[in-house]
């Protein structure tokens, strides 16, 4: 369900109806894997509550909601940093650095995407480091 | 925006093309009109806004061959923008992009984006002296948010209707 939600969610969204999006990713966020998935070891491999959440916090900006999306797009990444999982970190901060983008804060956009490219390298996730 | 603005936006646009150049090398086609709208946005407002209609224009067979709507809007909204910008202003087919943003918002929600389509009608039709109907179209869409206060776009809608009184 957890993850079917958040497949419903994505596709939503990028077909352009948000609410249905917003709705698919919340209900998404009440479910839990049981037993709990291990941490994705391969480098395409990321965590679904911090995806969830950070298609959740574009999302909510996008329906007028900016305060709670930059609170859900925090949750991402703490999240990711929680689990000390370079991959999911990493995938939070590119939502991250959006999210400042689309906020026309474009100082805190530069240092995201620099620091972001820059962790990408140190870690070796050639995609991100881009 | 003074000439310094312009030359550093200029040189940033190198880092946009490249990052799309990178995403395209992979086949990824999610998010594209997104990274075209903001070189398109580099291009403008660094004095290129042919280049910047060029990039909308790909956006926009992007949206139409892969359905990815969700930025569908601001990319009709920027198109009006750079078509403000060019040596000589097309005032008719900005404000048909303008409102082509705005019904586009209005039928998928995303109030954001809703707000900066009706921003830039607004401030088009202030500069027409249609100061009515810019105070009729602004006001219920600033009415709409209750929250996020602080960011530029409300801000702007705010002063703008201050202006508008």
């Amino acid at each position: 369900m957890l993850r079917g939600h958040f497949a419903l969610g994505r596709n939503a969204f990028a077909h352009g109806d948000l609410v249905a999006a917003r709705a698919h990713l919340e209900q998404s966020l009440g479910f839990r894997e049981i037993p709990p998935l291990p941490i994705p070891t391969f480098p395409g491999g990321f965590e679904y509550r911090m995806m969830t959440l950070s298609w959740l916090a574009h999302v909510l900006w996008e329906l007028r909601d900016a305060d709670q999306a930059q609170q859900r797009g925090q949750e991402a990444l703490a999240t990711a940093q929680d689990l000390e999982h370079p991959p999911s970190v990493a995938y939070a901060e590119v939502f991250a650095a959006m999210r400042a983008q689309l906020r026309r804060d474009a100082a805190s956009t530069y240092a995201r995407a620099d620091a972001l490219m820059a962790f990408a390298t140190a870690q070796g996730l050639t995609y991100r480091a881009e | 925006m003074g000439a310094g603005d312009a030359g550093r936006r200029l040189r940033r646009r190198g880092p946009v093309r490249q990052g799309r150049e990178a995403t395209e090398d992979t086949g990824l086609k999610l998010f594209q009109p997104y990274f075209l709208s903001a070189l398109a946005e580099a291009c403008g407002q660094a004095g290129h806004p042919e280049a910047g209609l060029t990039a909308l224009a790909e956006a926009s067979t992007l949206v139409a061959a892969t359905g990815e709507r969700w930025w569908e809007a601001e990319v009709s909204r920027l198109q009006g923008a750079w078509r403000l910008q060019l040596p000589v202003p097309d005032i008719q087919q900005a404000e048909a992009c303008f409102q082509q943003a705005l019904t586009l918002a209005r039928g998928q929600q995303p109030k954001s984006l809703e707000l900066r389509a009706a921003l830039s009608l607004t401030q088009l039709w202030q500069q027409q002296g249609k100061w009515d109907e810019a105070r009729e179209l602004l006001t219920p869409v600033y009415g709409w948010f209750t929250e996020g206060f602080a960011t530029p776009d409300l801000q702007e809608a705010k002063a703008l209707l201050g202006e508008l009184r």
